[in-house]
């Protein structure tokens, strides 16, 4: 993707001035920069400083560059933020471009360089510091690291900006090449300020971007993981076979407990990739004393643990050094007959999606996949949802305000399973297929029985099954459950509105006492009493949260679903075993 | 379901470490689950091709061990970062340990099993890596350790080989970098609830961009059912053929045709109709009753937050708003109980009150029995 930000101006500027007459008139600065691109340099100007520190170390050094990396280096120390609100501004509004790239051509112009197309590469790290965050430790931290990055090479420019009111910051390098970018991150002090970034930051977010530079000096900022930067959200989930296995692993094993675990992937042009799972370790509720539901209630709290979150990163530090993709874009948890929609849920998904819109939840049905078609699905919340859900308040006024019902709660964004070539390779090879056409036919029934046809996975035969009855009983179950819990929520609200009644009956009794009592008072001609003293006597009832029967609701329409679904295959199963023994 | 890759003599169990009285003589078989596999071939693909000669990968293959430690069962895999070249090797021990570690926190029924290349070479570099996954403080001992290897070769086939490793060598100071492997058998298992998902996978391996959605429930019936028509086609295609003496017939296979068709139940009509009457009823309703009860739970949630107006004057002169979510939280209520109703009635399998969802339903019956 491009940006069409600063090349526009750029091009004027072409337009007007031809590239290679700008010298003569150049700014002032053309004779300070010329130095050190000469071949010959005074030892002193070989060295540039690129970063607000000013250290040898931290000096870059030209003589290790090519012309276009020495020139960009150069104009890069012009580099200024043009807004106030760079923490949560576009890149590529952030920084004066237009003047860099203006220098840019001065300089090349002045040593007459022709200017040969030549990309670099832009990280931008946005994030965020609590309030305990000690900033000098995250300086040291920097420092060491950027000393490395420096030592390592191609690190043309550091910037960083000072945090704002509510601890965002955003600081940004500029590479040689992505290659560069990625040595330079290898070393330890980078290992180990990234290790601290996870402790320190509350919030983080990196951007790869691409500057390219072309022959004609259009400069064009190409944004390297497109959607990151525009925040829209993905239309599907691309799920690695792995992951499929691993969750269904997972899921079945722990069965009938819940069991989740985290995701990793990446986003790519609106479609979330995942490539990689985890699963949370067992919450060990033996050792608590107490009931069945609390080793389910623990295990659906996973993971938003405080333990677990120590543990996914730790674990996702792990997989990074094997070259796995090392984003968490989710967790995945397993449900029964789809009974999976609940405050837990809900919280789960706010936590990982409060940080990261790009997280997705994956949901297998155990019981549902062990009918033969695999059930896997991928949820996540409504940014309207996520508003309200922000606020923490779900009275009726504000539920008619926003207009949010529980439709809008969650959305599903469709599943596709996807596969490496090694891996389908692979997966033809199981079962192995006959080596060829025509194989010879049995001697015996006992070969038949001895070597029975090996069956490929798909299409699966298990669907064929015409056992529905448990399944849809445990449905029927599941939706008496639901209007339990409908019908207790239906009783908090129905004694909210008798004590509403109740105290709105005293305040009027209260209103109109007084008001006799000041007519009283006037008659005499005394002094009225006030008539707002109510609002302090009496206390209304707070309204009792609607989303439990938001969330209820949005359960009852998915069992629904469900059972229509059932509904279709059963009917045609039956109509098909009918046909088959009773022959037209 | 097991798949075996081959038959295989197995003649005696190799000599492995049994001072601590683990001599029993019981063949050692290694069962694979899938997901093992998978994770190796992942790990095969994002191999780190920069600073490292080596071609292959390793890793370590966690599962459980039978309790004679006659069997072993793979059940998940993690890569572990190696360097090779020319003359020596370097696996990041340290990270093994880690990662050991918090891969048994979350699954802690597992243990530590042996490793995995994806190369079938066996050089002494396999051998310092087998001793070391075999060595008493680090590694698996007094069990053997595990070795699997798939060979990744480009335009060849996966094959899976399993080892276990005795110890030898021409010297002592060689005895590190060296041991005998011995193939042990070894099958890849997979359970019920793996089958489902690997059908979705080998869907996805039978198209061109090797991915394909998550079908619904019906969609795989459709396609269970178009296969099964296809087989049938075929089976009456060949005795077709036979009757018309194109071929030659198999003693065999008809024995197995007739027996399968006698299997078909020899039931009366009137009783297939009246089962199947009942039958379908009975699922018809409880999708019937699930709607209904989806709709008064959806109507509840509408009329409670709806505004209504023409309560306020029960409500008193002050605060119209109130009075409107009160008028709703009634109606809500009304909603709730006629939910109830209809529940209670397809309780006694009549379903016939169900509040105002029996009128809601109806225009639902003539598309029920137009099916």
């Amino acid at each position: 993707m491009t940006i069409p930000q600063g090349p526009v101006v750029v091009a004027e500027v072409q337009a007007q001035q031809p590239f290679r007459n700008l010298d003569a008139k150049g700014p002032t600065f053309v004779s300070e920069i010329k130095a050190p691109v000469v071949a010959e340099t005074p030892s002193l100007d070989r060295y540039l400083v690129v970063s607000p520190y000013h250290e040898q170390d931290h000096l870059l050094d030209l003589e290790s560059l090519d012309v276009e990396n020495q020139l960009l280096a150069l104009s890069l120390t012009k580099l200024k933020c043009l807004r106030q609100d760079y923490a949560t501004a576009p890149y590529t509004e952030t920084f004066n471009w237009g003047e860099i790239i203006e220098t840019l051509q001065t300089l090349a112009g002045g040593i007459n360089h022709t200017w040969k197309k030549t990309s670099f590469f832009v990280v931008a790290f946005r994030s965020r510091i609590p309030p305990t965050t000690v900033y000098a430790e995250l300086g040291t931290l920097d420092k060491a690291a950027h000393a490395e990055a420096t030592a390592s090479g191609g690190f043309l420019k550091y910037w960083f900006g000072t945090p704002d009111a509510e601890g965002r910051n955003l600081a940004t390098c500029i590479w040689r090449s992505q290659e560069d970018a990625r040595k330079g991150g290898t070393g330890p002090a980078h290992r180990k300020a990234a290790g601290a970034a996870r402790s320190l930051y509350s919030f983080w977010k990196i951007d790869r971007l691409k500057l390219t530079i072309e022959d004609v000096l259009r400069n064009q900022l190409s944004d390297a993981m497109v959607d990151a930067q525009k925040d829209v959200p993905f239309k599907s989930a691309q799920v690695e076979s792995l992951v499929v296995m691993k969750i269904v692993k997972h899921c079945s094993s722990s069965f009938p407990t819940a069991a989740t675990g985290s995701l990793v992937g990446m986003d790519s042009n609106g479609v979330l990739e995942i490539t990689n799972a985890f699963p949370f370790p067992t919450v060990d509720a033996s050792g608590a004393d107490g009931h069945q539901s609390d080793a389910s209630s623990l295990a659906a709290a996973a993971p938003r643990a405080k333990a677990n979150i120590a543990y996914q990163n730790e674990m996702i530090r792990h997989l990074k050094e094997v070259n796995v993709d090392a984003n968490n874009v989710g967790w995945y948890t397993s449900a029964t007959m789809g009974n999976f929609i609940n405050l837990s849920f809900i919280e789960n998904q706010y936590h990982y999606q409060r940080d990261n819109d790009q997280t997705v939840a994956l949901v297998h049905d155990v019981s549902r996949s062990s009918q033969g078609a695999l059930s896997l699905r991928a949820f996540r919340l409504s940014p309207e949802f996520m508003a309200a859900f922000k606020e923490g308040k779900f009275t009726t006024e504000i539920l008619q305000k926003s207009k949010l019902t529980f439709r809008d709660i969650i959305v599903e964004v469709p599943v596709i399973v996807h596969n490496s070539h090694l891996l389908t390779s692979f997966l033809h090879q199981i079962p192995a297929p006959p080596a060829s056409a025509e194989i010879p036919l049995p001697t015996s029934l006992d070969d038949i029985r001895r070597g029975p046809a090996q069956l490929p996975a798909h299409p699966s035969f298990d669907t064929l099954d015409l056992s529905i009855d448990p399944f849809l009983e445990k449905t029927c179950d599941l939706l008496l459950d639901s209007i339990e819990s409908h019908y207790s929520d239906l009783n908090n609200h129905q004694y909210y509105q008798r004590q509403l009644t109740r105290e709105q009956f005293k305040i009027t009794q209260w209103q109109t006492k007084r008001k006799a009592e000041n007519a009283a008072r006037l008659a005499a001609k005394q002094q009225p009493l006030p008539e707002d003293e109510w609002q302090r006597l009496f206390k209304l009832p707070q309204e009792p949260s609607r989303l439990e029967g938001m969330l209820n609701a949005r359960q009852v329409e998915q069992y629904s679903k469900q059972v229509d679904g059932f509904t279709a295959t059963i009917t045609s199963k039956m109509f098909a075993v009918r046909g088959n023994l009773l022959p037209e | 379901m097991a798949v075996e890759q081959e038959h295989f003599v197995h003649l005696a169990r190799p000599l492995a470490p049994t001072s601590m009285g683990f001599a029993s003589s019981a063949p050692l078989t290694v069962n694979v689950q899938p997901q093992a596999v998978f994770s190796v071939i992942d790990h095969a693909v994002r191999r780190d091709t920069r600073d490292t000669q080596s071609t292959r990968v390793i890793g370590a293959l966690v599962g459980t061990r039978s309790e004679d430690g006659s069997e072993v069962e793979v059940r998940s895999t993690f890569a572990i970062p190696h360097t090779e070249n020319e003359d020596q090797v370097e696996v990041d021990v340290e990270y093994q340990k880690n990662m050991l570690a918090l891969t048994l926190k979350a699954s802690p029924r597992e243990t530590l099993l042996g490793w995995y290349t994806t190369s079938h070479e066996l050089n002494s570099f396999s051998a310092l890596i087998q001793n070391f996954f075999a060595s008493p403080e680090t590694g698996t001992f007094p069990h053997p350790a595990v070795h699997l290897t798939i060979s990744t070769e480009p335009g060849a086939a996966l094959e899976t080989k399993t080892y276990v490793s005795a110890p030898v060598a021409v010297s002592p100071d060689r005895a590190a970098e060296s041991c005998l492997f011995i193939e042990v058998p070894h099958k890849l298992l997979f359970t019920d609830a793996e089958r489902a998902a690997l059908g979705t996978a080998s869907a996805a391996a039978s198209t061109d961009t090797r991915s394909a959605p998550v079908l619904s429930d019906i969609e795989t019936l459709a396609h269970s059912l178009d296969s099964v028509s296809d087989l049938l086609e075929r089976a009456s295609g060949f005795v077709g053929e036979v009757l018309d003496e194109e071929r030659d017939g198999s003693h065999a296979l008809g024995q197995y045709l007739m027996n399968a068709l006698s299997l078909a139940p020899k039931v009366s009509s009137t009783q297939i109709e009246a089962d199947f009457n009942n039958h379908v009823q009975d699922v018809l309703m409880v999708s019937y009753l699930a709607n209904t009860i989806r709709t008064q739970i959806d109507l509840a949630q509408r009329l409670a937050t709806s505004q209504l107006v023409g309560f306020d004057k029960e409500a008193g002169d002050k605060g119209g708003k109130e009075g409107g979510e009160e008028g709703g939280a009634g109606r809500e209520g009304g909603g709730g109980r006629g939910g109830r109703g209809g529940k209670r009635g397809g309780g006694r399998g009549g379903g016939g009150r169900g509040g105002g969802g029996g009128q809601r339903g109806e225009p639902r019956e003539p598309r029920e029995n137009g099916e």
